[in-house]
């Protein structure tokens, strides 16, 4: 143990790797700042390069750029009302409110503290839960493992904001785009219809980029669009500019940021909870602390006009997600969320398959992306604390000079992961799939967690059926597999209380945060 | 004009659902009379089928759901000018062409820079800034798809 232990912080401390993670935290709070890009953005264009980078190099890269994008998010959200990404919405709602009272400091730095410490709690749990679960995970069987994926599968629609049954609609396109090609256990063709291209399957890389980073970029494209011809400027820059931006206004003190923790701390725990959870995202963990925290707030009165408790409660909420996100992808091979899907993805890519006997298999880089995971969480503070003034010009940078850029960045990248022309037409199919989805107003994470949960779905499905005789009873003959159903029950029946009884004030800013989306 | 656009988007969820249910109900009816080989543990076609039974059930739900219920303003409403929809698709695909034909820095000064002129605000137009930033577009693919992540080019005309 001692010898992987050191083999870890020998690749994990190595200049290279650090430098990676120094320039990926970089990356993340630009695209995180930049309102429509986002860290999911940024991850999947650059899958391709995984390729052609050392396998702890490029997971320093991706960890930096996912802390980095997860802190970004917030700065739109607080100096701009705007929030870099789907995350940061629900900070908007005081953040902003509080850089209109003048506090622009203190709302950025509670912010900063308050995603430093929920993301290190978070990274914490995933460390110590990973390892004892994935040995838990060594006992299942086909009859266990097809539980835990119908289990994340109804989770991800399920826990989708108010679009349930378009999330599992998503989900089930996502199940079965993942059955085009050949059959696993007979070889057989499937849904092909007669293109031999088609044999093989769809790409996860084309898929993801495509659904993702594409379709995101049309949208964007179609707004600057809109907006080219007239004066209509009413965007981030000449809101920015007429606002302005002073860091010395005000400073957060201790005493301010105390009575803070109370909320920082419960934003940690919910996030870290939801975020296990397949499906349920930072959007909703960002605001259910929010909710949860001015239940509990000694003022509750205060949130919505700029209360320090409401930035610390999103914020800790929201990146408190971030290494718990990993624990389904880490124990049992299911991603919970589009980033674990990505990170899942990456490491495909280098080799390595997600599961109960990654963490065993790949001790020193699993341990090496552990301790990458809290060093980044340092870097990202001494980076943001020092560079906060810059970084609030970020989210002024124009969309119409980016958005270019990252197309072609995108196309090329796919390009490059496998040399295949094809994989460039499946990205722009994707591409055109995911501004179609989003034009219906039909979630994306559920259709791309289909797409990856489908395969081993239909293993463990065909498996037990095929221990059991064809008999479906045999599915849920199992105890583990029957706790898991009915803990999955508990954990629905909980989140529909919870939300029922929302207080109204609440509802009414999760809903204005949305909608500033 | 707000009538319309609400409408719109309630045509749209609807749109949604009957699109659901007829990719369910072609692909249920594939499964049935489709060319299938049979297998071990149901088929190869067991998930595929349960995967349409699931759309089937989503696509009916939203049909009724939108059917019964009040009218409810709903803030996501997302409008994609259909020509930026076709420009940013037949821009990706010239600019993959070009880019395997013409070579990689030519390709990507010239069609960044034509994308980055198309969508600036036309009171806000700066040539200069454009230009410097597709050169440096173009050099920085340059360097990262022939010495980092090198990718097959057959002989382009420039580079």
């Amino acid at each position: 143990m001692m010898e992987f232990l050191a083999e870890a912080f020998a690749l994990a401390l190595s200049p290279e790797v650090m430098l990676f993670a120094l320039i990926g935290i970089g990356v993340g709070v630009t695209v995180g700042a930049i309102p429509g890009l986002s860290g999911d953005m940024a991850i999947a264009i650059l899958l391709p390069f995984v390729f052609v980078m050392e396998p702890a190099a490029a997971l320093g890269l991706l960890v930096g750029i996912y802390k980095g994008s997860m802190f970004g998010g917030s700065i739109s959200a607080i100096t701009f009302g705007v929030p870099g990404t789907a995350g940061a919405a629900a900070t908007v709602i005081d953040g902003y409110q509080a850089k209109l009272k003048g506090q622009p400091n203190r709302a950025l730095h509670t912010a900063l503290y308050s995603s430093i410490i929920g993301d290190t709690g978070s990274d914490l749990v995933l460390i110590f839960l990973a390892l004892p679960l994935a040995a838990v995970a060594l006992m299942f069987g086909p009859v266990e493992f097809f539980a835990l994926y119908v289990v994340s599968l109804t989770l991800v629609a399920a826990l989708t904001m108010g679009k349930v049954a378009r999330g599992i609609a998503a989900a089930a396109l996502g199940v079965m785009l993942a059955m085009i090609g050949r059959d696993p256990i007979t070889g057989a063709q499937r849904l092909t219809f007669g293109l031999p291209e088609l044999s093989g399957g769809i790409g996860l890389v084309p898929l993801l980029v495509g659904v993702f980073a594409v379709s995101e970029i049309i949208v964007q494209a179609g707004r600057a669009w809109m907006r080219r011809s007239g004066r209509e400027m009413a965007d981030i820059t000449a809101r920015a500019e007429a606002l302005g931006y002073d860091v010395s206004k005000d400073r957060l003190d201790w005493p301010t940021f105390r009575a803070t923790l109370k909320a920082t701390l419960l934003g940690t725990g919910m996030g870290t909870f939801i975020g296990a959870l397949p499906g349920a995202g930072a959007s909703l963990a960002a605001f259910m602390s929010y909710g949860v925290a001015q239940r509990l707030s000694r003022k509750p009165q205060e949130f919505g006009k700029g209360s320090l408790e409401g930035v610390a409660a999103a914020e800790a909420g929201n990146s408190a997600t971030s290494g718990s996100t990993f624990i389904p992808l880490f124990a049992f091979g299911i991603p919970g969320s589009a980033t674990a899907a990505l990170f899942g993805a990456a490491l495909i890519m280098m080799g390595i398959t997600p599961g109960p006997t990654m963490i065993k298999e790949n001790m020193s880089l699993i341990y090496a992306l552990f301790i990458m995971l809290i060093y980044a969480n340092l870097f990202n503070f001494c980076i943001s604390k020092l560079l906060l003034p810059v970084y609030s010009r970020l989210a002024m940078i124009r969309g119409e000079y980016v958005l270019p850029v990252v197309l072609g960045l995108a196309i090329l990248g796919t390009f490059a992961a496998s040399n295949s022309v094809k994989d460039v037409w499946v990205l722009l199919a994707a591409g055109l799939l995911g501004v179609g989805l989003r034009w219906f107003g039909v979630p994306l994470g559920p259709l791309v967690l289909g797409f990856i949960v489908g395969p081993g779905l239909e293993q463990s499905l065909r498996q037990a059926l095929m221990l059991g005789r064809n008999d479906w009873t045999h599915l849920v003959q199992s105890p583990i597999a029957i706790g898991i159903y009915l803990g999955t029950l508990a954990i629905l029946v909980g989140f529909w209380l919870l939300t029922r009884a929302r207080p109204e004030s609440a509802d009414g800013a999760a809903g204005g945060g949305k909608g500033a989306t | 004009m707000r009538r319309f656009s609400l409408a719109a988007w309630r045509y749209r969820e609807l749109g949604f659902g009957v699109l659901a249910l007829l990719l369910a109900v072609i692909g249920l009816l594939h499964v049935r009379y489709g060319n299938w080989r049979p297998g071990p543990g149901g088929g190869n076609w067991l998930v595929p089928m349960v995967a349409y039974w699931v759309l089937l059930a989503a696509g009916l739900s939203i049909l009724l759901g939108r059917l019964r219920a009040a009218w409810q303003p709903d803030t996501e409403r997302l409008h994609v000018p259909l020509v930026a929809v076709a420009g940013g698709l037949l821009w990706g695909v010239a600019f993959f062409l070009a880019v395997r034909h013409i070579g990689i820095a030519v390709s990507v000064t010239v069609l960044v820079g034509a994308a980055m002129l198309a969508l600036s605000p036309r009171d806000a137009l700066r040539p200069g800034l454009i230009a410097m930033v597709a050169l440096a577009a173009g050099a920085v693919f340059w360097l990262l798809f022939t010495r980092v992540a090198p990718i097959l080019v057959a002989n382009p005309i420039l580079f």
